[in-house]
């Protein structure tokens, strides 16, 4: 594992998973203050549990999580959220039942940030001018597009501390692909940590710091887009080169 | 003309008390899942709580009101503690099912409490406020009434404002949409469920001190109110505020035609036949949508 300098995340031996079976066994990550670290692997060995793990979705079986220097592991996901950590759940996982402006309203939940609701609101409607459009719509009635939009925005309500990012671009057309890794790569350069799921190639190497690989509940090699490429068997296998 | 007038009047009166029970009801279901069947239960303590302060202290109508939101909003936090929050993410359990149950069994011990301290016999509780006002043509009401209707009316506007704009309204309404969602967006989950249900048992107790003028209080009187309770809420669509109004409203202006044109006994013969044939067309409610969807 590539030593990190002062992680604001840092995963050691842990092993999660659903019932009694354990989906994660003996992750060890680290995520740096600034950096932004990809996670890539097959379908079904993990990663989306990893996160869900991290933000307290999952309860961990063993292993310990320090986020910005608190363990959190164990602890229920609304503490995790309360201290910063900012996770955009795969499926989106917006309020159906709410207009576009409440669901964003609700990702300022915190009292600190929805002191500061109207900046950020004008900063989200400015990066998905779709959303600012649509703001008094009723959610259940947008595109599968418009509701990752949506999700992403809600994420970026709150100045937080680092985001869990699931597969933003998961069945989406290329067109709002565009949007959505636009909007990453924006927040990336901004110096947020984020700790990210994505399997688009020529995403990774623009916005990634370094790359993990996540395979069978445990995380392979670590190390930068060029380390992994080098390496014929990872290069084949998840970079999509040859 | 007169009976038309006598028929809106008592409908309305009917409609507002009954949203108000089952509002709460449907506040518990939105975001626990629960059918709270604790919620005639804190009728009747509401109704004992008036009756302690009307008659025995001797105390102001207001403060009636008050004590019984205050003791009702306790006994809803204790009974949510006891019945429901352990059961919380437990896996292999139907929950719904099991809290249907425990808050039973909770209204139980309640009520034999009650029956305990107070005895069997009925209570009669003074009417917060006196009088009768003649509104039209041999159409009669009383102020207990009017007042009742309004306060149940201001009730349910101040708690549609705060569910509709307030910080921790639009939360409640997350927690109701996608409870994990909600939890993400640092909604603390956990500590707001025995509070919602505290204020669902309080709207009930608020009730009950008019209900127990109008009737009087005794170990039973919960029981009719819970069953009501229970129609609205399934009426309207489990979960649905707005269709909880409506069905309350419906519901009460059904009883208030059938007793005018038909007769008394049988107001209720009759709205059961009519909830039976809306619920059969449409099983999810006036205005529930089928499963997800709710608030």
């Amino acid at each position: 594992m590539t030593p990190v300098p002062e992680p604001i995340l840092a995963v050691h031996g842990l092993w999660a998973g659903y019932g009694g079976t354990a989906v994660l066994r003996g992750i060890e990550l680290e995520l740096g203050a600034d950096e932004t670290l990809v996670l890539i692997g097959p379908n079904g060995h993990g990663k989306t549990t990893l996160l869900r793990t991290i933000s307290g979705l999952v309860q961990p079986q063993r292993g310990e999580i320090v986020f910005a220097g608190e363990q959190i592991g164990g602890r229920r996901a609304e503490h995790v959220s309360e201290l910063g950590l900012v996770h955009v759940p795969q499926g989106d996982h917006v309020f159906p039942d709410m207009s576009v402006e409440e669901n964003l309203l609700m990702g300022a939940f915190p009292r600190s940030s929805w002191q500061r609701r109207k900046g950020a609101l004008a900063r989200v409607y400015d990066l998905f001018p779709t959303l600012a459009e649509r703001r008094r719509q009723r959610t259940r009635t947008l595109s599968g597009g418009e509701r990752r939009q949506l999700a992403l925005g809600r994420g970026l309500m709150r100045e937080a501390r680092a985001l869990l990012i699931d597969e933003p671009s998961l069945g989406l057309a290329p067109v709002v692909i565009e949007t959505v890794y636009a909007a990453i790569a924006e927040i990336s350069a901004g110096g947020t940590p984020i700790l990210l799921v994505e399997e688009n190639f020529n995403f990774i190497a623009e916005v990634a710091d370094r790359v993990a690989v996540l395979e069978m509940g445990g995380i392979l090699r670590t190390g930068s887009v060029a380390e992994l490429r080098d390496d014929p068997t990872l290069a084949a296998t998840y970079l999509g080169v040859l | 003309m007169t009976d038309l007038v006598a028929i809106l009047v008592s409908g309305v009166i009917l409609g507002s008390v009954y949203a108000l029970v089952a509002i709460g009801m449907t506040l518990v279901y939105g975001i626990l899942r629960v059918l709270d069947m604790s919620q005639g239960s804190m009728v009747m303590a509401g109704g004992f709580a008036g009756w302690a302060v009307l008659t025995s202290w001797g105390l102001n109508p207001l403060v009636a009101l008050l004590f019984a939101f205050a003791i009702t909003f306790g006994l809803g936090v204790a009974t949510q503690l006891v019945s429901v929050q352990p059961l919380l993410g437990r896996t292999g359990v139907d929950f719904e099912m099991i809290t249907f149950i425990t808050t039973f069994a909770v209204a139980t011990v309640i009520q034999n409490v009650a029956l305990e301290v107070f005895g069997p016999r009925q209570k009669d509780v003074p009417p917060i406020i006196g009088g009768t006002v003649n509104i039209y043509h041999g159409v009669s009401i009383s102020m207990q009434s009017i007042l009742m209707a309004i306060v149940s009316i201001a009730i349910i506007g101040l708690l549609g404002a705060f569910i509709a704009r307030s910080r921790y309204g639009v939360a409640i309404r997350a927690v109701a949409q996608d409870l994990d969602a909600a939890r993400l967006m640092a909604v603390p989950v956990r500590g707001m469920f025995p509070i919602v249900m505290g204020f669902a048992s309080a709207l009930a107790g608020v009730a009950g001190v008019f209900l127990g003028a109008l009737y009087f209080a005794s170990p039973t009187t919960g029981e009719l109110p819970l069953l009501i309770a229970l129609i609205v809420v399934i009426f309207g669509g489990l979960g649905s505020l707005l269709g909880t109004i409506y069905a309350a409203y419906a519901i009460g202006l059904i009883q208030s035609s059938v007793s005018v044109e038909i007769g008394t006994q049988w107001a209720f013969p009759v709205l059961y036949a009519v909830i039976l044939a809306v619920l059969v067309v449409r099983p999810q409610g006036l205005a529930g949508r089928p499963s997800e969807a709710r608030l």
